[in-house]
């Protein structure tokens, strides 16, 4: 997010990497990478932990972020590629929380949680939810834990391919082939389950990839 | 709708705050300057004049030489600069270093929709080279470094359409400190000491092996931790990403950072030294006192200027070159370039 620059004391440059490389020797400098990239990165926490850890989460990636500054690659203009990377490092130390976050979205969808669905709904509101998540939940579950966080990092995190890349630190063919792959998974008639479009199923199988998560065998 | 539109669309939104990670990154930056100044271990003026016979007999015949040709490779250049260094740090002279940051900034190509300015060469219509500069001061002890003149950053040479510059300019920083294209940057004088002992380049600056091999290897151990704690991926895709050299990683270290330039002489001694001992670097010009070596990678090109005469590096540059070019900037301008000058001071 940039700045509001008619309001703001800070100078603006025109490029993260010369904000950062100016603040090595001027280490308040630093303060305006995380105006410009708090709220995407807040946003992308939040969606994949929920609120409650987000503050720490974010916190603690501003922290590594500002404290590795100097191996941020000054080739690169736009710094959020490396922070949402840094943020996702911290959230796989957090695989207990999003795979919490993970049942509550689920549950507030199968429960009815008012306040939840309010926001699933609003988020939802071009296309037919019921059917659609409940088709979907279980299907990203089942993704390998690469697979979910370069499809979470692109359809949440709006990233690009390139940024991806950059995120992860993978080819951007690397990421173009995994994506290709996510749709095709998603896109499949579901899996077949003992008792077809049984809730008991699918949320077993939500269960099992959760403990994946958790125990990071994905 | 595409499934991964409607991924998309299952996005939670929570309405949630920054203050806390604002609070925790200020307090961090505060905590961050008031860190002392760590003392750096210094060789006796013995030792150095020692290490600087050893490095010139070196120059003259470098491991796996018989003399000759290699006599202008570029190892033998680094290594001659790194005695002339050492030899200069004997004479235990304070030395004021103002160091010059430039990058170049195009107007009108094909990556600067979002923001005025980009870097890709081919499809601009104008440019500007920015500039920053920084003096510092090293005590005659190597000991201490104090920061003692800023020049803000600000608009140099305009290239190309010079309205669209000034527009682009004008539109982005007019409101800021750096003002109008042609306003005159502010200098100011810090005064103060800065704790470079303290930063953390692959090879910290406080604390690094004497012996160029083990410097080297110390760097491409540091280089490659550096990217596997910044990686999030599998091991393998780290592997392959991480394929940096050491070359590389140190030049782009020279043309992006001012930390080699205010270590102290053994810091750069050694370092240049290590540098000469990493592959891939080849003289481009060897006839004038101040010498040309080029490395280049898929890329990127790095190109560095050292005086051995002098013990200096004079400037180091960083170009990609797929950014293409434009006929109206000169010829060899690159996108980053750190330019350096020094002269005796006072401690």
């Amino acid at each position: 997010m940039e700045p509001n620059r008619a309001r703001r004391p800070i100078p603006s440059v025109s490029n993260d990497n010369e904000i950062i490389r100016d603040s090595l020797r001027n280490a308040p400098r630093f303060s305006e990478i995380f105006e410009r990239h708090v709220s995407a990165v807040t946003a992308y926490v939040s969606s994949r932990v929920g609120p409650a850890m987000t503050d720490d989460i974010v916190s603690e990636a501003f922290l590594r972020a500002f404290r590795k500054r100097r191996r941020f690659d000054m080739t690169k203009t736009s710094a959020r590629p490396w922070l949402m990377g840094i943020a996702t490092n911290i959230l796989r130390e957090h695989r207990r929380a999003q795979a919490g976050h993970w049942r509550a979205l689920q549950a507030a969808f199968a429960g009815g949680d008012e306040v939840a669905m309010d926001e699933l709904e609003r988020s939802s509101a071009r296309f037919d939810a019921a059917v659609e998540i409940e088709r979907l939940f279980p299907q990203i579950a089942a993704l390998s834990s690469a697979d979910r966080e370069v499809l979470f990092l692109h359809a949440w995190g709006d990233l690009t391919y390139e940024e991806i890349a950059t995120a992860l630190r993978i080819p951007i063919g690397t990421v173009r082939s995994r994506l290709s792959r996510i749709r095709a998974k998603l896109a499949a008639p579901p899996p077949p389950v003992s008792a077809p479009h049984s809730p008991r199923a699918a949320t077993t199988h939500i269960r099992i990839a959760e403990k994946e998560i958790i125990h990071g065998r994905s | 709708m595409d499934v991964l539109d409607s991924v998309r669309e299952l996005k939670p939104a929570y309405p949630v705050t920054t203050h806390a990670p604002r609070r925790a990154l200020h307090r961090e930056i505060a905590r961050s300057q008031r860190r002392p100044l760590r003392r750096v271990a210094l060789v006796t003026a013995g030792a150095a004049a020692a290490a600087a016979v050893a490095i010139t007999a070196s120059t003259f015949a470098p491991p796996g030489s018989i003399g000759g040709p290699e006599a202008a490779s570029a190892s033998a250049y680094l290594n001659e600069t790194a005695a002339s260094l050492r030899s200069s740090a004997v004479a235990g002279h304070a030395t004021s270093t103002t160091i010059v940051l430039e990058q170049l900034r195009m107007v009108g190509g094909p990556d600067a929709s979002d923001e005025p300015f980009g870097s890709i060469r081919t499809g601009a219509t104008g440019a500007v080279l920015t500039e920053s500069s920084d003096s510092y001061v090293s005590s005659s002890d190597g000991s201490s470094v104090t920061w003692t003149s800023s020049t803000d950053f600000h608009a140099g040479e305009v290239y190309g359409d010079a309205a669209a510059v000034e527009a682009a300019w004008n539109s982005y920083y007019g409101e800021t400190y750096v003002g109008v294209l042609d306003k005159e940057p502010v200098t100011s004088a810090p005064n103060r000491p800065i704790d470079v002992a303290g930063a953390g380049i692959p090879v910290p600056l406080a604390d690094f092996p004497a012996d160029p091999q083990a410097f080297l290897n110390a760097w491409t151990q540091g280089m490659t931790e550096a990217s596997m704690e910044a990686g999030t991926a599998s091991g393998a895709d780290d592997a392959a990403s991480a394929g940096q050299s050491a070359a590389e990683n140190m030049m782009w270290t020279l043309a992006t950072s001012v930390l080699p330039y205010v270590a102290t002489p053994e810091y750069r001694a050694t370092f240049l030294e290590a540098l000469a001992l990493a592959e891939g670097i080849v003289v481009e010009d060897g006839d004038a006192s101040a010498k040309v070596l080029v490395h280049e990678t898929s890329d990127q090109r790095f190109r560095l200027v050292i005086s051995p005469e002098d013990g200096m590096i004079v400037s180091a540059e960083l170009s990609a070159p797929d950014g293409g070019t434009a006929e109206f900037v000169p010829e060899g301008t690159p996108d980053y370039a750190i330019r350096t000058s020094t002269a005796p001071a006072l401690d």
